[in-house]
């Protein structure tokens, strides 16, 4: 019986370090010269830390603008796809019509995103707003939209319509009853959806390295670039990828509870 | 304030929800609507709040219409099934809730709210979020929130329904004294024919979205005018027996299998004599007991229920099983044997192939 | 009528935006997929192709051994993830005491997830960089010999090992909360019963976790299939072409060799495959939901 718990304390502990193991390698390196980085026998901690690579990463004129232009484009996208969500979400929640549209807006979800990036692509190559921060807007909002929608349909769901009845009995018109009865009760839920949307909008990769080159660059498109040079910069790209990081672990700590409600209730 | 309702006719989808209902409730008067689950009760009460729209029909407030005002307007108060209480806002925000969107200033919605509170007695609660409270003290929250800013129409959406057996009793004894220190018009909705019976002025019976019945309580209790009310609006529910009705001279005799009835006493009252009838008799208008009664039926009993101290004695009549109200204890088990004695002047009568009264209307008082 | 355009009001928006940007597209493509379409070769004309592209695709050897190296991933990549996210899920349940360390396992655990794929790619390339990585630098410490991670027996493995590291805390999270939702009730039943560990195992907790199970192995399965970063900043696809996956293919097609009307024609293959598995399982879940536990 244990023994039983010992092995089980044990594996448990592995695989944990071994979650933790690419974390703690990514930091080490972002410490580092870059002839530190891939030495031979490796340097489990850099022999003079160095914060350079951070500097680059915040500051310079290509990583640091990436960052700018994701903050940009995901809070905006945000801002738009949750508000439109929010209001088709209430709509579907209320008026029980057109569910058909409601499940087809969940559809586009299952193709692969290569399957509109191209035409997105010539289409917005032909509107010639190719490489701009409403590009990427315009496209975010449109992937993101149907999981605001299903989501926010979901936090309306809970408040019961009587509670809606009653308020517009005391006195406050429909659009009164949504901003000062149903939001509020539902907050923590738009706060979910809201953190969730942005980081799907942050992480997003392949509509970023289509759409956009010197300008509108968001911090994705970044990494790949520094490796395809000859000198491949680790220890910049780590350092980087960690500040990116930051905003992801952050909303995890905080929203953890809704964040498996939107994986185990689809 | 007198409320007026004209053909109102609501469908949701293809289910036709309510069909042609018209009724009235007087002014300051306390008006229930009976009918059992799906009849259309909340329906009406939402659609007389405006939170619901009616497909066709009129709704009238002191003679003026009022279809088009949206609810936030039409300065009714109502307190729902399933209380809606803001689950966000403590029992004194509820209750202060539509004061403040009146406009009303801090220290008169702090006077007003302690006041509503101290008149259901929930003074102690104020602080608390709904999902600490119990049935009754939600309910009563509920109640509170409805009366705290006046108005002319206040709508019931049964409110006793959620509590347990006692405390419906004094909650029914609560809201009668509120009605009269109130005096202002209240129309009450409720699937339990107890309440009408308690504490109703006016009556209104609703099934499947039509009107059975309308009238003084009392009124339609005497004289159901269709098989339904007669039915539904009797506790314990009516005794319904299927036969026929023949004229033998003089006489009128109802017969079902063995069992006949002589009706000749309220032959006078009989608008006409159909064949196939349905009679009704209530279960404590028939006489009981075990020895023989002079002029009685004898009858073979099948159980009894045995309710506090009274007892319902299941027996049959011919091939019917009948139900008969006793106030004392008898613990049966089939078999004995009875005697019943049935006033005809109790007895209902009803056209089988239109369910409806054949009976002229008794006005009496009291 | 008044009151419906009124309240349409409300779903409009988003509608027409998911239908400009992302259904109109999707239906222009499939009409480009008709056409031969190659602005970089023969400029911006498009000429009418009777299906030609597809002809080609289903005809191409490339094609055929990415979707093999699809099977391959997904079989691979989904089978390990669901497994070791099970057992994580039970070990973290079962055998830590306390709620708080449990809360910090949790959290570790699912850590992955958040990050941005493209950096998940990042940092795994760092670990696996051949010669002087320092998972190759481990490899000799202990005894392997040096292991070089991208090459053509090894780089398909790598993608998969990144892959289960990212993924491998959803499946976790998904049944540790279904998990907790099983009445403790039917444990204590179970025990009052004198029902041995392993057969409670057996024969109440997996089948009441079947189909959390299969829910998280279908979207996982779902996922698996639009996976594109991992491979573009680790491989690209090679060596050579050896771990490309159709959705790579597709880019390729479209972005390398400005193939328009071959990569919207994959890329609808592609979909239209997506749609067909997807109503399929979908349908057999379905049947299988008739059975619903209730307490």
């Amino acid at each position: 019986m244990e023994l039983k718990r010992l092995i089980v304390w044990i594996a448990l502990a592995i695989y944990i370090l071994w979650v933790l193991f690419p974390i703690y390698w990514a930091i080490n390196s972002s410490l580092k010269y870059v002839w530190e980085v891939n030495a031979i026998p490796p340097l489990w901690w850099p022999p003079k830390p160095t914060l350079k690579n951070y500097i680059w990463a915040l500051f310079s004129e290509r990583a640091g603008k990436s960052l700018l232009n994701s903050l940009i484009v995901s809070t905006g996208s945000t801002a738009i796809a949750v508000f439109l969500g929010a209001l088709a979400g209430y709509y579907f929640s209320r008026y029980r019509m057109h569910e058909g549209i409601f499940w087809w807006l969940l559809t586009t979800r299952m193709f692969p995103p290569i399957i509109f990036a191209i035409p997105i692509f010539l289409m917005f190559k032909y509107m010639g707003i190719l490489d701009t921060h409403l590009a990427l807007i315009i496209a975010y909002v449109a992937v993101n939209i149907p999981l605001a929608v299903w989501l926010m349909r979901g936090y309306f769901d809970e408040v019961p319509v009587e509670v809606e009845e009653a308020a517009r009995l005391d006195g406050l018109t429909p659009f009164k009853v949504i901003w000062k009865i149903t939001m509020p009760i539902i907050a923590p839920g738009v706060a979910a959806t809201i953190a969730l949307t942005w980081i799907f909008a942050w992480n997003e990769f392949l509509l970023a390295y289509v759409l956009t080159r010197n300008v509108a660059f968001t911090y994705p498109v970044v990494l790949p670039t520094e490796v395809v040079s000859s000198q491949v910069f680790y220890n910049r790209m780590t350092a980087l990828s960690i500040v990116a990081l930051l905003p992801s672990i952050i909303i995890l700590l905080v929203f953890r509870k809704h964040i498996v409600r939107m994986y185990v209730l689809r | 304030m007198k409320v007026k309702v004209e053909g109102l006719t609501k469908f949701f989808g293809k289910r036709k929800a309510l069909d042609n209902v018209s009724f009235e409730a007087a002014d300051r008067a306390f008006t229930i609507i009976l009918g059992p689950p799906g009849a259309g009760k909340t329906t009406t009460l939402k659609i007389l709040a405006g939170l619901i729209k009616q497909d066709s029909g009129k709704i009238f407030f002191d003679g003026e219409e009022v279809t088009d005002i949206p609810p936030e307007r039409r300065n009714v108060r109502m307190v729902f099934q399933s209380f809606a209480l803001y689950p966000h806002m403590t029992v004194y925000e509820n209750i202060a809730f539509p004061l403040k969107v009146a406009g009303m200033a801090e220290e008169e919605i702090r006077h007003r709210v302690k006041e509503v509170a101290e008149f259901l007695k929930i003074e102690g609660l104020l602080n608390r979020l709904p999902h600490n409270l119990s049935g009754g003290e939600m309910q009563r929250v509920a109640i509170a929130r409805a009366l705290a800013r006046e108005s002319e129409l206040y709508l019931l959406d049964e409110p006793l329904v959620n509590l347990d057996y006692k405390l419906r009793e004094d909650m029914r004894a609560e809201l009668k004294r509120m009605q009269r220190e109130l005096n202002k018009t209240i129309i009450y909705a409720t699937p339990d024919p107890l309440e009408p019976l308690a504490i109703g002025d006016y009556l209104i019976v609703l099934n499947g979205g039509k009107v059975m019945q309308t009238g003084r309580t009392i009124d339609v209790y005497q004289n159901p005018e269709n098989l339904f009310v007669g039915k539904y609006f009797s506790v314990p529910p009516m005794n319904l027996i299927e036969g026929t009705l023949r004229r033998k001279g003089e006489r009128v005799i109802f017969e079902s299998g063995e069992f006949t009835l002589d009706l000749t006493e309220i032959k006078d009252r009989m608008t006409y004599i159909p064949a196939d009838v349905v009679i009704g008799i209530r279960p404590h208008e028939i006489k009981f007991s075990m020895e023989k009664i002079e002029g009685g039926i004898r009858v073979k009993t099948i159980l009894s229920e045995v309710i506090g101290s009274d007892t319902i004695v299941h027996l049959k009549l011919g091939e019917n099983l009948v139900k008969v109200f006793v106030p004392r204890i008898y613990r049966l088990f089939g078999g004995e044997e009875a005697w019943i004695k049935i006033d005809p002047k109790s007895v209902y009568v009803f056209d089988k192939r239109n369910e409806k009264s054949i009976l002229r209307r008794l006005s009496r008082n009291g | 009528m008044k009151k419906i355009s009124k309240s349409s009001l409300f779903f409009l928006p988003a509608f027409l935006w998911v239908f400009l940007f992302i259904l109109f597209p999707m239906i222009w493509s499939l009409y480009i997929s008709f056409f031969k379409y190659n602005p970089a070769i023969y400029g911006p004309k498009m000429t009418f192709n009777w299906g030609l592209n597809y002809y080609y695709i289903l005809t191409d050897k490339r094609f055929w051994e990415s979707m093999l190296h699809q099977l391959y991933y997904t079989g691979v990549g989904v089978a390990v993830e669901v497994t070791l996210g099970v057992l994580v899920a039970l070990a973290i349940y079962n055998y830590i005491r306390s709620e708080w360390l449990k809360m910090v396992c949790l959290i570790i655990v699912t850590l992955p997830i958040m990050a941005a794929p493209i950096i998940v790619g990042t940092i795994w390339r760092l670990l696996f960089n051949p010669g002087s990585g320092v998972l190759s630098a481990l490899s000799v410490m202990l005894g392997f010999g040096a292991i070089d991670w991208f090459d053509r027996a090894h780089a398909m493995n790598s993608l998969i090992i990144a892959d289960i590291w990212e993924w491998t805390g959803i499946i976790a999270l998904i049944i540790y909360a279904a998990r907790i939702a099983i009445p403790a009730r039917i444990y204590e039943l179970a025990k009052t019963d004198g029902i041995p560990d392993r057969i409670v195992f057996r024969r109440i907790t997996l089948p009441l976790l079947a189909e959390p199970i299969g829910m998280a192995t279908l979207i996982r399965m779902m996922d698996s299939y639009k996976f594109f970063d991992l491979l573009f900043i680790m491989t690209r696809g090679g060596p050579g072409t050896a771990t490309e996956l159709p959705t790579f293919y597709t880019f390729i097609l479209a972005f390398e060799q400005s193939d328009f009307g071959k990569a919207a024609a994959l890329s609808w293959i592609l979909g239209l495959i997506a749609m067909f598995i997807m109503q399929y399982i979908w349908g057999y879940f379905r049947k299988l939901r008739r059975f619903e536990v209730r307490l």
